[in-house]
């Protein structure tokens, strides 16, 4: 199942199946276009590991589930079913109380709203001394020396010009810096980067991507990285899943998975790429009416109804994530044409 | 050229904090035609949502206008009070604002909120706002059922698709989109942006951009100003400035524009250093302690923004040498040497 590489590098995380399903509840079940009982399945029978150490880029359409699977992932959410381990064993099903803290220390997420994630009474100071708190980790100068530091290293230099500071002071990209110092003044194992710098500019993008990569390379944090965009995902992942309506439809080692994509939503996604050459003419996404969102209930591809390369057994048949090579992987018929034929009528 | 659709002149904005005044934009000055597309970009915390909300006068309680003029359709519309602002936004000009993400309310339906809008400023029935709701999600590419859920039960690029939708609401005459897509895949930001852009082209429509991706500004923007700490440093149309940029900090944003194609092990170039804290105005030109080219002159004398070019303007001492800063801006070891 999963995409291959180094079969030595011991899985961090084992997620087997996962499932995790929302229903629109209530009065609003009437109102909601598919009616009673609709139910949004965001990640929809997932598996996949992450290698102790290793950067696994997640790249996908938006409401694909990807903050859902980094939610699953912190135990902000519960999976419906399917199995979800830490390293040494550790379900996450299981956890609670003492043992959720503990697992807290271990595990860290960077949310993609840098807005509703941080609490507007707190100072900057105050939003990255809180994890040490509750971890009842060190005194209060070893507290403020962490804090200044995870700062520092964040990007928000100096220090001591933005200890002070009120999240409604700072700019879009300061305050995902703030976050990316919270995150890491634990110095988690693993950390859930949800699009961490979607709001930075490139130069401070290269910062805090350079930043991530030097926290694995000579700390052995694994990052479980979310990210809309390709070249930035490529340049930083060790491997690539994509998603698409809450499955993975391609996985692999991050150069190949962007450059010889095989699924054709990948191949989608490269070529709405925006090209900074203005003398460059790329040809446009065509503003067709294609399903917002396809029916999940039917039981062929999930991009059928988009897909260009879309055959018959397509609509009546969901394709699995099978290799195509070693240490690539990818879910769909053309790819596997005997999985298309063994599986008809 | 068409004709002015907002001139700002001079503005000025600075927010109080306890150790002060922060200037985080000076003197800005840029136009939005009748129809057309504006850039802005630079780097994060130069004040480009500043300018953008200064526009509309929706600031936060400690920030205020210290200078200029924002004229829209030639009425200045600094002096106007909070009532006559109403009359202007939404309709005549619509903020996607760069919060999108959080700017719902949490305890409403996202479609209740839409709606709201449209009745409110537009006069419309109930029946007429759900309908016109309805085809605002199917723009931005949402199942309209959708709009009976509440934010939280909605991914983080659906909001912002909601945000999008609720200011083309009215058919604005000028939109001012803060990084409106930074939370979706390309695939559907270039949905959205095809879409905006043909709706944008029927209207007669004029855009803000403000964006970091400058594969956006490439590709959607007639002319780009870039700013950098609360200045606007270089001005020019889209293709002239992607392909013949004279202020160093330009070459600088240009050299870390971001490629599928470069050598994974090659690290990204950065611009080294940070901008300068805006408490008190900087002496010499504000880029000078990043600037590789920087010389005694440029730590001295603070460079106007004069034209170099047709429609091109740039604030540097040394715009005569821009064909060699281009030449050395393009190694990194031009970026890492450090500043002079
Ligand atoms: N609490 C919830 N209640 C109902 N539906 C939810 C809830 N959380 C998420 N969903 C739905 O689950 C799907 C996946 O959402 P998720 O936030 O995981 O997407 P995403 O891949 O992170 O998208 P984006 O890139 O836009 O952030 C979406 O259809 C979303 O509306
Ligand atoms: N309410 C405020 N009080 C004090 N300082 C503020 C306030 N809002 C913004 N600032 C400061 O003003 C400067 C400009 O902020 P602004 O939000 O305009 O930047 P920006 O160019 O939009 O950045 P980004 O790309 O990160 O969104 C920043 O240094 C920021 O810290
Ligand atoms: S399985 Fe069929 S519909 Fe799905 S991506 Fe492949 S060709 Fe397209
Ligand atoms: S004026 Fe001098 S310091 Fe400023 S950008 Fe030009 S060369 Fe660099
Ligand atoms: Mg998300
Ligand atoms: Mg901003």
């Amino acid at each position: 199942m999963d995409g291959g590489g180094p079969v030595s590098a011991a899985p961090l995380v084992t997620a087997r199946n996962v499932r995790k399903s929302f229903a629109a509840r209530g009065e609003l079940a009437g109102l909601f276009a598919r009616g009673e009982g609709a139910m949004v399945h965001a990640v929809d029978d997932v598996s996949f590991e992450i290698r102790e150490g290793e950067i696994l880029g997640l790249i996908g359409e938006s409401g694909s589930g990807k903050t859902t699977l980094g939610r699953l992932l912190v135990r902000l959410e519960r999976h419906d079913s399917g199995s979800l381990h830490f390293q040494d064993g550790r379900d996450l099903a299981a956890l609670g109380g003492r043992a959720l803290r503990e697992y807290y220390r271990d595990v860290q997420m960077i949310f993609q709203d840098p807005y509703g994630s941080i609490n507007p009474r707190f100072t900057v100071h105050d939003t990255v001394v809180e994890p040490l708190a509750t971890q009842r980790l060190g005194d209060a100068s070893g507290r403020r020396d962490r804090v200044a530091r995870a700062l520092e290293r964040a990007g928000l230099r100096p220090p001591r010009a933005f200890a002070d500071k009120y999240p409604h002071e700072l700019s879009g990209g300061e305050r995902q810096r703030l976050s990316i110092a919270r995150a890491l003044v634990l110095e988690p194992k693993l950390l859930i980067a949800d699009e961490p710098v979607s709001m930075l500019d490139v130069s401070i993008r290269a910062g805090i991507l350079n930043l991530l990569k030097q926290q694995s390379r000579e700390f052995g944090l694994t990052i479980l990285y979310v990210s809309h965009d390709l070249s930035t995902t490529r340049y930083l992942c060790d491997r690539i899943a994509i998603m698409y309506r809450g499955r993975f439809v391609e996985l692999g080692e991050a150069e190949r998975v962007i450059d010889d994509a095989h699924h054709p939503y990948a191949q989608a996604l490269k070529a709405a790429i925006p090209i900074p050459d203005p003398e460059f003419d790329r040809p446009r996404s065509e503003a067709g009416e294609d399903p917002d969102e396809a029916p999940q209930e039917s039981a062929g591809c999930r991009y059928a109804g988009t897909c260009p390369k879309a055959m018959e057994v397509c609509h009546r048949r969901a394709p699995e994530l099978r290799p195509v090579d070693a240490g690539h992987s990818v879910a769909c018929f053309l790819h596997h044409p005997a999985d298309a034929e063994a599986r008809t009528d | 050229m068409s004709e002015a659709l907002l001139e700002v002149r001079n503005l000025s904005v600075g927010y109080r904090i306890g150790a002060g005044t922060v200037h985080a934009i000076d003197d800005v000055s840029f136009t939005v035609h009748e129809g057309e597309t504006l850039g802005l970009v630079g780097e994060s915390g130069c004040g480009k949502t500043t300018a953008g909300r200064a526009v509309i006068k929706v600031m936060p309680a400690n920030a205020s206008i210290t200078g200029g003029e924002v004229r829209y359709r030639g009425r200045d519309l600094v002096p106007l009070s909070n009532e006559e602002m109403r009359a202007i936004r939404w309709n005549e000009i619509a903020v996607i604002p760069q919060s999108a993400m959080n700017a719902l309310n949490p305890v409403y339906r996202v479609g209740r909120q839409i709606e709201e809008v449209i009745v409110q400023q537009d006069g419309a029935s109930p029946a007429e706002a759900r309908a016109r709701a309805e085809e605002l999600f199917r723009l931005v590419k949402i199942d309209p059922g959708r709009l009976a859920h509440y934010p939280h039960q909605f991914s983080g690029g659906m909001r912002q698709r909601a945000l999008v939708a609720m200011a083309l609401a009215l058919n604005p005459a000028l939109l001012i989109a803060d990084e409106p897509t930074t939370a979706l895949d390309v695939v559907s930001q270039d949905r959205v942006f095809t879409r905006v852009r043909a709706l944008q082209k029927r209207l007669g429509a004029s855009m803000l951009l403000i964006t970091h991706d400058m594969g956006l500004v490439a590709e959607n923007c007639d002319r780009v100003a870039v700013m950098y700490a609360g200045r606007i440093v270089e001005q020019a149309d889209t293709r002239t400035l992607f392909g013949a940029p004279v202020h160093p900090y330009t070459l600088g944003l240009k050299n870390a524009f971001p490629s599928t194609t470069r050598p994974k092990d090659e690290a990204l170039i950065s611009i080294a250093g940070a901008p300068p804290v805006l408490l008190e105005a900087p002496r010499g030109c504000r880029f000078a302690p990043r600037c590789p080219f920087a010389t005694p002159r440029c730590r001295d004398e603070d460079p106007a923004l004069r034209p170099v070019g047709p429609g091109h303007h740039a604030a540097c001492h040394h715009t005569a040498l821009a064909g060699e800063m281009r030449a050395r801006a393009v190694l990194s070891e031009t970026w890492t040497a450090g500043a002079p």
